[in-house]
């Protein structure tokens, strides 16, 4: 949000950016998923 | 009173075994269930008493995988089954050969020690089970270790079925199986409908696109033209930079299957109730693929990197940072496989467990008003779901081609300073 505030003509980048890294946290969260259907 | 105690523990264990029946204590007991001896098994054909609605197991069996599409109340649409044991043979047949109709998928006879419970292909642990065509009683199950496994009762008998194969080849229980499924089953038949409906789709607009060169795209070319624009600008070129046309078709055909596979897994009925980026087999192929890919076009530049890294005192790279890389190697397809996977599934059991509420409230058709209010609260919950699981479809879908793009344009990068 801050860095598309700074600079508005960047937020195609950003965006991607944003979203690539929101996956690779959920993906943590989803190998507890998965985890917790074995144990 | 050792020995007492010792055998009242072991009865206690087994609540389903006859009170009458002793129970050898299996000192011998291992994690597959198939090894007992079969004599002190204990299931017969007498119906169930009605049970409170298990969601887990409700969930579990609609996002597995079956031999026979199940299609609406009692209609199945058998598919192919084509099975290879070691030393017997190929057993190739059309599912409904083990007559499951009227039975809830369990089928009636068992063929070459194979039977079907619920719509999916078991096999007979034990050997001495005759072979060819044999009439089954019934389809039941036996209770081991807490949980419940298939079993079937032939002449009075109880047999246990061989678990299907884990991928960490049984070592947590489970088991090898005896036999190489090649059927065609609903995941595969899934996966070659996506593979037809996706070629004819490519197909139609390269021709429209030969028919109309430089006039503006009309139809079905829009939505083609839009999904590879995007992936070629956002996602090819910046990450993979100079070279990004040679990855260009990996990508957008990875792109598009994900995308279509995720989105027939959505819809609720035939043909799209195929669980297929759910099954863990696929995202594993999908991710050995792109494993693959990647390795194999790395240039020295990339494993000097990975391997040896310059700049960095010996004895730290020998004893952290190659072995740490390394790891990486392998762990980053992994979790591309297990992304993937797990986002999948996970919305699906939430979706089938919010059906499940229209039988926890009615309490398995006690109670109509409790039943309504189930339908309207599955329904809002549903909507709500399905919505953010087309979301789901499409943003995991992109994230694959994504990594895959970086990984792609991690391997490929030119030596700079």
């Amino acid at each position: 949000m801050d860095a598309i505030a700074r600079q508005p003509e960047a937020v195609g980048p950003i965006r991607a950016n944003m979203i690539l890294t929101a996956a690779l946290i959920e993906g943590v969260a989803l190998i507890a998923v998965v985890l917790g259907w074995l144990g | 009173m050792l020995a007492g105690a010792w055998t009242l523990s072991a009865q206690h264990e087994q609540e389903h075994r006859d009170a009458t029946q002793h129970e050898q204590h299996e000192t011998a007991m291992d994690a597959h269930g198939e090894k007992h001896d079969e004599h002190h098994l204990h299931c017969d054909c007498s119906p169930k008493e009605e049970t409170a609605f298990n969601a887990a197991k409700v969930a579990f069996h609609h996002i597995g995988d079956a031999n026979a599409f199940h299609i609406w109340g009692d209609w199945y649409l058998p598919l192919p089954v084509m099975l290879y044991a070691p030393g017997e043979g190929w057993t190739t047949m059309l599912a409904s050969r083990f007559d499951y109709a009227h039975n809830h998928g369990n089928g009636r006879k068992a063929i070459n020690r194979y039977v079907m419970v619920g719509g999916v292909v078991y096999r007979v642990a034990d050997t001495h089970f005759p072979s060819g065509e044999v009439e089954i009683d019934c389809v039941s199950e036996v209770e081991h270790d807490g949980e419940e496994h298939p079993a079937i009762v032939y002449q009075g008998q109880c047999y246990a079925l061989e678990s299907k194969t884990t991928w960490d080849g049984g070592l947590t229980g489970g088991g090898v199986t005896s036999y190489y499924d090649f059927s065609i089953t609903k995941n595969v038949f899934t996966m070659l409908l996506v593979f037809a409906l996706l070629a004819w789709m490519f197909v139609a607009v390269r021709k429209t696109y030969r028919q109309r060169p430089g006039q503006a795209p009309r139809g079905l070319q829009n939505l083609v033209e839009t999904a590879i624009m995007f992936i070629q600008e956002e996602v090819a070129k910046p990450f993979i930079g100079k070279h990004y046309a040679r990855y260009m078709p990996f990508l957008i055909s990875l792109f598009f299957f994900i995308l279509a596979l995720n989105l027939i897994g959505q819809i609720p009925f035939f043909p799209g109730s195929g669980n297929v980026t759910g099954n863990i087999s696929v995202t594993a192929g999908l991710a050995i693929i792109t494993a693959f890919k990647v390795y194999s076009s790395a240039n020295k530049h990339y494993w000097k990197h990975v391997l040896w890294m310059p700049g960095v005192p010996a004895a730290l790279k020998v004893l952290i940072l190659t072995p740490v890389e390394i790891l990486g190697l392998l762990i980053k397809p992994f979790t591309l496989l297990l992304r993937l996977f797990a986002n999948i599934t996970a919305g699906h059991i939430v979706l089938i467990s919010f059906v499940g509420l229209i039988f926890i409230f009615g309490r398995m058709g006690e109670s109509i008003g409790g039943a309504i209010a189930g339908v309207v609260a599955a329904f809002v919950l549903n909507s709500f779901m399905m919505a953010i699981e087309l979301l789901v479809a499409l943003i995991q879908a992109f994230v694959f081609t994504l990594l895959t793009a970086s990984y792609l344009g991690d391997a490929t990068e030119e030596e700079h300073h």
